[in-house]
């Protein structure tokens, strides 16, 4: 339990730098998820508060304590730190119950005490009655709770999770998302979550740092981040996005793309612009603004997934999987957006798009 | 449809065996000294039947019923022959008699006759048949040399000898067969069969072949029906008959190495233990009678076990401190470490006695110096089991240190981490968590240190008999020389050494069988640095005086020798110091050549022991055959025995005996090494694969790729490092290997090892040391390119 | 009618016998091996001279007439090549290796082929074979050596040199500061020990095992004495000659190891050349190996023999090797051993050695 605080942490390999400027303070109990794409620095982020990285620049306290910066190195023994690792690292030699009781022996606590904290944390994992089995018996959900309990054993003041759920299959990756979550919010441990996985980090985390290319790009709660996203990077990670090109002209902004169309707009913002609209949050409407002819529909069950063709865009749209059959491909249809972000048009949404393909 | 194929593979095999001991038993029974007389009177034959019906046949024909009636009594006569032999056989016995047992004629008269040709040699002919038909007639002048002034019978035969010469046999290539005959065809009687069959002309050529190859048809035969049965198990065993390039390199491998590794030891082992035939131990019995054998298998225990011990002791933590750490130095440690086994064991040996021999040894002249002793011997003294285990201990923990290294470096690092986190220190981390995990390569490592130790005989030699510390190996040397005799008891007493190595390779699979651990899961890591913080110094000064004291001072011994002229005096002695070994080194154009030959043998060597402990692993650990491990035993069994009883073994084995006669090539060099140092690439290779999980490669199978494919594409690169490390295991020992090759080599197959020793022997030991570091330079210098140009990937 | 035909050859060879002696040699053909044990450097002398003497005589192994090897790496070759049953070929024809006792063994495996030297009782001052299965070539002379460069310094240690093989045995103050071949695997070594075991009975085994004699190869031995390790060492005349010369050649007049002529005597070893029987040998070239044999006998190769650091075998050299002493003066030391004694009767000579030596 236990409050992080990071100041100014860069992270270079040679001339490479991986990680820019990471100024953040965890709260105690907080639940945070470093999320980005591949290679964006979370995992490097997370190692060096763990320890097993030392910061270029900058400084990290665990409870005021500088653990790394300057002259100062806390190894990761010492740190009173509790980890996940994406391959489990669960010890092939060792059955569950000296794999879990491995920090405390370290610490030399009594036996007594061992086992009475080994077999209630085995009971959070469920993994009571595995208590004798070698890993190599178990399957990878039950490593995975294996290295979580171990982790959890010493009662730590903070949790690091390493993209811990990222070899399992889906169903079981949302119960476990689900596990997690509870055994934090019992014991009120202080949790860092690094994941690529955005629907993980929306369901889990009481706060997300959105990474890419070793920079911050926007910090806060899910809802804040999924409705108000700084930029087209995280409008684009976190959910679907639709992605417009437009421009305001006298209190509407005009889409060349869709034919002339538009939209009111009574922000600020002048000139060219990315407009990012949610599929969910365009509908259909009688009275809409919008009007277009649908091609296809995808039917999922709970959602109806569309795509309408706009002017020269096709424009995805989630709909109501209730009225699914109404719908006709080659309908005409008009649509409304409900909400939608504005970006200025400085060629990031190129960039990103350029990246991504 | 597979099934038929073997079937018909199986009973082919069987034929061939059959038709071979036929051969074979024909052979045996027709007293001639060799299977390939055969192909000779064969080619004889020929050689004999054109001469008859090109150029004797049609002169005789020309002649008129009585006179060549006459002609026919006289070659019968000279060749008594009876009446019923056909006149053609007579002629061409006569004409084989000739060629073989012929008498001298001397070089001159020869040409006289031979120069002769077309209608030249026609005509003499002619006038031959004429003196022959007519005692008055005149004899031609070339002949006169042959049969100038003999009458009567004489006459006759000297003018039949004439003809036969002017026939034309001194093509080279009748004169080969010629030799050939004499050294196949030996004694009275087998000679005068052999003429019968050369006059006869019906050994057909299929006959002669099988004849005169047969043992060779029978190993192969034997092979075809083995391989058909082999086939069949293994395919049967998988279920899955389709033939696939995958079973035929496995069995390409396996009949190489039944053929070429299998047998030389098999038949010395079965010697040791059938002398004369049957099973008894009497000569174990006798062997074990000697108080000083019962002492020699003692040292070599001993030995061989502290060594292994001390080795990997070593080892293991200068792996982890050089692999893992942010030790100062590291690769430069690496590199260091490696050198000790760069040098033939003699040389090693020879630096330490000149250290550590207890009247003049350096190192015991500084400590009597520095604890001011008196001047009596020691306090170190080499020539003890205690010098004996250290020098083999210096020499020998290579082998350990490059085997963990390399297994190190692809270990899955979070491992570590997650100890670490959990609250252990990196030093409780090594033995909760490293250790036990590397324990399949340490295993590795150390039953490599152990063979080699029990089976080595250059460093006994030099430092255990002077002290009268005798070994097994020294024990086998000693009896080889006794004689005959003395053979079946160094037979018998290398049986032990072979079924020690045995046993520590049983005892090590079934202790590591309980532990395979997959470690490298695919993920690529970077192996994390365990920073040493405070004891990072003291550890560097720790690491660079055990440097010091095992590597550099041996090499700086002999760097020192080398450019002395006086050993006894110090080099910087005035007038002690000289360039001219190292010039004669380097000015001798043999050395070069030696130094070409053992980069190729030692080069193919280990290329090809790799190929084969590559495919062996796999059959090892990916299928799930039955006996499967049988070659695994075979292997180390080579590798514990000692180099002359392996030499040897050929030597017997690789004459012909069984079919295969590569005696005084290059390749029977090639197979002694392998034989000896198979082991060491094999070990690497299948510790390395063990470390793999089998979905990488059942992955690449999946999507499409071959058996060969996966092999080449995904298993080899994985374990790449070791591969390499296993190449080097193997190439150097052969480089500079000498108990062998001195026995087996010939004047084109000289090695630099053998050139060392001779240097060593008869030239001077300076000369020698700047050879032997000559060798170390060249090969570090080879190390280093090959670092470059694989971009650090195959390097020691 | 062969023998119609051998009357022939007598008759030509009595032709061709008129000529000089160049035509025999002219005649002497085929291919001829040898297995030796002689220098490197003396081989490619000796190649050199038989290819001149016998201009259509081919060399049996790439371009070579020797195959080299160290004496009882040479024995052991042999002895595998003729397989466990002593009835294989072998791959040679002609055997310059080893000592008599060697030979005495071959004869007994009837590996031998017998041949007439002429003239062998008058020209030759070391025993033969009677039945000609075996001639000297040869001779290496066992003694003792010394550093003269350290003789101050081991008197200061109260050990002084060895003047006779006795006391090299016997004086207590040289333990552990001598050496010698080990006659388990050397044969020069062996004549040694039998020939001194002869002299002075199995006491001289005793003395040499408690004066802790270290046993290793010359060359070992030889730095030992020039590092201050050993005072004295039991070795070949031949090995120290060598040293001497191969200083002088670089220019050190005065060497550093010397001989010692023992004044007990010295141990003459001749060492033998053998024709292998034709049955067994490689190219049954019975003809080309005698005049070879012949040949060595003559006054031109014992020449080249002497070159290589050993003395001759003929009664009328007077030359001796260089730096060395005159032969007939060494025959009057010589102790002498009995070749059939210590071939009988190795295995008990062997376990003695072990049981007082090496134990």
């Amino acid at each position: 339990m236990s409050t992080i605080t990071i100041k100014n942490v860069t992270k270079a390999f040679g001339d490479k730098v991986v990680l820019q400027a990471f100024d953040a303070t965890f709260q105690d109990g907080e639940f945070i998820t470093l999320l980005g794409p591949s290679g964006c620095g979370k995992t490097t982020m997370l190692r060096i508060i763990a320890g097993f990285e030392r910061p270029t620049s900058g400084e990290v306290y665990i409870d005021e304590q500088l653990v790394s910066g300057g002259k100062t190195f806390v190894p990761p023994e010492k740190r009173g730190i509790g980890m996940v690792f994406q391959s489990y690292a669960v010890w092939p030699h060792m059955n569950v119950y000296d794999n879990v009781a491995y920090p405390l022996t370290i610490q030399k606590v009594g036996k007594a005490d061992i086992e009475r904290r080994v077999a209630r944390v085995l009971e959070i994992t469920h993994l009571s009655q595995y208590a004798r089995r070698l890993p190599s018996q178990l399957s990878g959900g039950q490593q995975q709770r294996v290295a979580l309990a171990r982790a959890l054993v010493a009662e730590p003041k903070l949790l690091l999770l390493d993209e811990p759920l990222s070899n399992l299959d889906a169903k079981l990756r949302e119960s476990m998302r689900f596990e997690i979550k509870e055994i934090q919010k019992k014991l009120g441990i202080t949790v860092v979550y690094v994941t690529h996985d955005q629907t993980e980090a929306m369901a889990m985390s009481d706060r997300i740092f959105v990474i890419n290319g070793g920079a911050v790009q926007q910090s806060g709660a899910p809802e804040a981040i999924y409705n108000r996203p700084v930029n087209q990077f995280v409008a684009d990670f976190l959910g679907k996005v639709d992605f417009f090109k437009g421009e305001v002209k006298n209190g509407r902004i005009v889409f060349a793309e869709m034919g002339g169309q538009s939209v009111a707009y009574d922000g600020d913002m002048t000139g060219r612009v990315d407009v990012a609209a949610r599929p969910e949050n365009i509908r259909f409407d009688d009275g809409g603004e919008l009007q277009g002819t649908l091609e296809t529909h995808y039917y999922l069950g709970d959602v109806d997934d569309c795509r309408v063709r706009v002017g020269d865009r096709l424009v995805r749209v989630i709909a109501d999987g209730y009225g699914y059959a109404d719908r006709v491909p080659g309908q005409r249809v008009r649509l409304s957006v409900r909400s939608f972000m504005v970006f200025e048009d400085d060629g990031a949404l190129e960039r990103m798009l350029e990246i991504q393909t | 449809m597979t099934k038929i194929g073997l079937a018909l593979g199986f009973l082919l095999g069987a034929a061939l065996v059959f038709m071979g001991y036929k051969g074979l038993t024909a052979f045996q029974q027709s007293g001639f000294t060799s299977e390939s007389a055969y192909t000779v009177i064969y080619r004889l034959s020929d050689a004999v039947s054109a001469a008859w019906e090109d150029r004797l046949s049609p002169e005789l024909d020309r002649l008129s019923g009585d006179e060549r009636d006459k002609v026919d009594q006289i070659a019968r006569e000279l060749a008594s022959q009876d009446d019923d032999i056909p006149r053609e056989a007579v002629y061409k016995r006569l004409y084989a008699e000739y060629l073989i047992g012929g008498p001298k004629v001397s070089t001159a008269a020869k040409k006289a006759v031979t120069s002769l040709s077309g209608d030249a040699a026609t005509d003499f002919r002619r006038a031959l048949l004429q003196c022959l038909l007519d005692e008055d007639a005149p004899v031609p002048t070339r002949a006169e040399k042959l049969a100038g002034d003999a009458t009567g019978a004489e006459r006759q035969a000297a003018l039949m000898q004439a003809l036969f010469v002017s026939l034309g046999s001194t093509e080279a290539g009748v004169t080969n067969h010629v030799n050939a005959f004499k050294k196949t065809v030996r004694g009275k009687a087998a000679q005068e069969a052999a003429l019968n069959m050369i006059a006869a002309g019906t050994l057909n050529a299929l006959w002669q072949f099988i004849v005169g190859h047969s043992r060779t048809v029978m190993l192969i035969g034997a092979l075809f029906m083995l391989n058909a049965a082999l086939l069949w198990l293994l395919m049967g065993s998988e279920k899955r008959w389709a033939l696939d390039v995958k079973w035929l390199v496995i069995m390409l491998i396996i009949d190489f190495m039944l053929v070429f590794q299998l047998l030389p030891v098999v038949y010395m082992t079965f010697k040791g233990l059938f002398p004369e035939g049957r099973f008894s131990l009497s000569t174990l019995k006798r062997l074990t009678g000697y108080p000083l054998n019962l002492e020699a298998l003692k040292n070599t225990l001993i030995a061989s076990t502290v060594t292994m011990v001390l080795g990997t002791l070593i080892a293991f933590p200068l792996a982890w401190l050089v692999g893992r750490t942010d030790l100062y130095g590291r690769k430069f440690f690496r590199g260091l470490f490696v050198m000790t086994y760069m040098v033939p064991p003699y040389v090693g040996a020879m630096a330490w006695l000149r250290l550590m021999n207890p009247n003049a040894g350096t190192i015991n002249q500084w400590l009597r110096a520095l604890f001011h002793l008196s001047d009596a011997p020691g306090p170190l003294n080499v020539y003890t089991l205690g010098g004996l285990i250290w020098v083999l201990t210096t020499f020998y923990y290579p082998y350990a240190f490059i085997t963990i290294s390399r297994a190190m470096e692809k270990m899955d690092p979070s491992l570590e981490e997650a100890s670490r986190i959990s609250g252990a220190t990196p030093l409780k981390t090594v033995f909760t968590v490293t250790l036990p995990m590397m324990m399949p390569s340490l295993i590795a490592g150390a039953l490599l240190v152990f063979v080699s130790a029990a089976s080595c005989y250059g460093i006994p030699s030099i430092i255990g008999t002077p002290g009268n510390v005798n070994t097994v190996t020294t024990r086998i040397v000693e009896f080889v020389s006794l004689g005959q005799k003395g053979m079946n008891d160094a037979t018998a007493l290398s049986v032990f050494l072979m079924a020690v190595a045995l046993a520590i390779l049983f005892v090590s699979d079934v202790v590591l069988a309980k532990k395979q651990y997959i470690t490298v899961s695919g993920k690529s890591t970077r192996p994390a640095v365990v920073e040493l913080r405070g004891a990072r110094l003291p550890l560097t000064a720790l690491v660079s005086l055990f440097a010091v004291i095992v590597v550099l001072l041996p090499f700086a011994t002999i760097l020192t020798t080398s450019f002395k002229i006086d050993i006894g005096k110090a080099v910087t002695a005035p007038g002690n110091f000289t360039l001219s070994n190292w010039r004669t080194v380097f000015a001798r154009a043999e050395t070069l050549s030696c130094l070409k030959n053992s980069l190729v043998f030692a080069a193919v060597t280990a290329t090809a022991g790799l190929l084969i402990a590559c495919v062996m692993s796999y059959l090892l650990q990916r299928t799930r055959i039955r006996g499967r491990s049988i070659p695994n035993f075979l292997i180390t069994l080579g590798s514990g025995t000692p180099s002359v009883v392996i030499a040897l073994g050929l030597i017997m084995t690789m004459r012909g005996g069984f079919g295969v006669n590569i005696y005084g090539t290059a390749t029977i060099l090639i197979i002694a090494y392998l034989i000896k140092y198979l082991m060491m690439g094999m070990r690497t290779v299948v510790s390395a694969m063990s470390q793999i999980h089998v979905s990488l490669e059942e992955c690449s199978q999946v999507s499409g790729a071959s058996w060969l494919k996966t092999m080449r594409r995904i298993t080899v690169p994985l374990i790449f490092p070791s591969i390499a490390a296993g190449w080097f295991l193997i190439f150097i020992p052969s480089f500079y290997e000498l108990s062998m090759t001195t026995l087996l080599y010939s004047s084109t197959t000289k090695t630099i090892g053998f050139q060392l020793y001779e240097t060593w022997t008869f030239t001077s030991q300076p000369m020698s040391c700047a050879m032997a570091f000559g060798i170390l330079l060249f090969v570090g210098l080879l190390n280093l390119l090959l670092n470059r140009l694989t971009k650090g990937e195959f390097s020691i | 009618m062969k023998k119609t035909l051998t009357l022939l050859l007598a008759l030509i060879l009595a032709l061709s016998l008129g000529c000089s002696a160049l035509a025999v040699n002219e005649d002497v053909e085929g291919e001829l091996v040898i297995y030796t044990s002689m220098y490197p450097f003396v081989i490619d002398m000796m190649n050199e001279a038989i290819q001149q003497e016998f201009p259509n005589l081919t060399p049996g192994i790439d371009g070579s007439f020797f195959f080299y090897a160290g004496t009882s790496k040479l024995i052991t070759k042999i002895y595998g090549e003729m397989g466990d049953k002593r009835d294989q070929p072998l791959e040679c024809d002609m055997f310059m290796v080893a000592e008599p006792a060697f030979s005495l063994e071959l004869k007994d495996y009837g590996y031998l082929h017998d041949f007439e030297v002429e003239d062998a009782e008058n020209r030759l001052r070391f025993p033969y074979d009677e039945e000609g299965f075996w001639y000297p070539v040869r001779v290496c002379n066992m003694v003792l050596a010394y550093n003269p460069e350290m003789v101050d310094a081991w008197a200061a240690k109260g050990v002084s040199i060895p003047k006779s093989f006795k006391d090299f045995a016997y004086d207590p103050a040289l333990k552990g500061y001598i050496s010698m071949g080990d006659p388990m695997t050397s044969g020069t070594a062996y004549a040694a020990v039998c020939s001194l075991l002869e002299q002075y009975g199995e006491e001289y085994l005793d003395k040499l095992g408690e004066n802790k004699v270290m046993r290793e190869s010359g060359s070992t031995a030889i730095a030992k004495l020039q590092s201050g390790e050993c005072a004295a060492i039991m070795i070949l005349e031949e090995s120290v000659l060598k040293y001497i010369d191969d200083e002088a050649a670089n220019g050190n007049d005065v060497s550093n190891i010397e001989v010692i002529y023992p004044e007990d005597g010295v141990v003459l070893i001749p060492s033998t050349v053998m024709i292998v029987a034709e049955e067994y040998s490689k190219n049954v070239n019975t003809e080309a190996a005698e005049a070879v044999a012949q040949w060595l006998l003559t006054e031109d190769a014992q020449r080249l023999i002497m070159k290589g650091y050993m003395h001759s075998v003929l009664k009328d050299m007077a030359d001796y090797p260089a730096h060395s002493v005159d032969t007939d003066s060494l025959i009057e030391k010589d102790i002498g051993v009995d070749w059939e004694y210590a071939y009988k009767n190795r295995e008990a000579i062997n376990n003695l050695w072990t049981e007082k030596v090496t134990q």
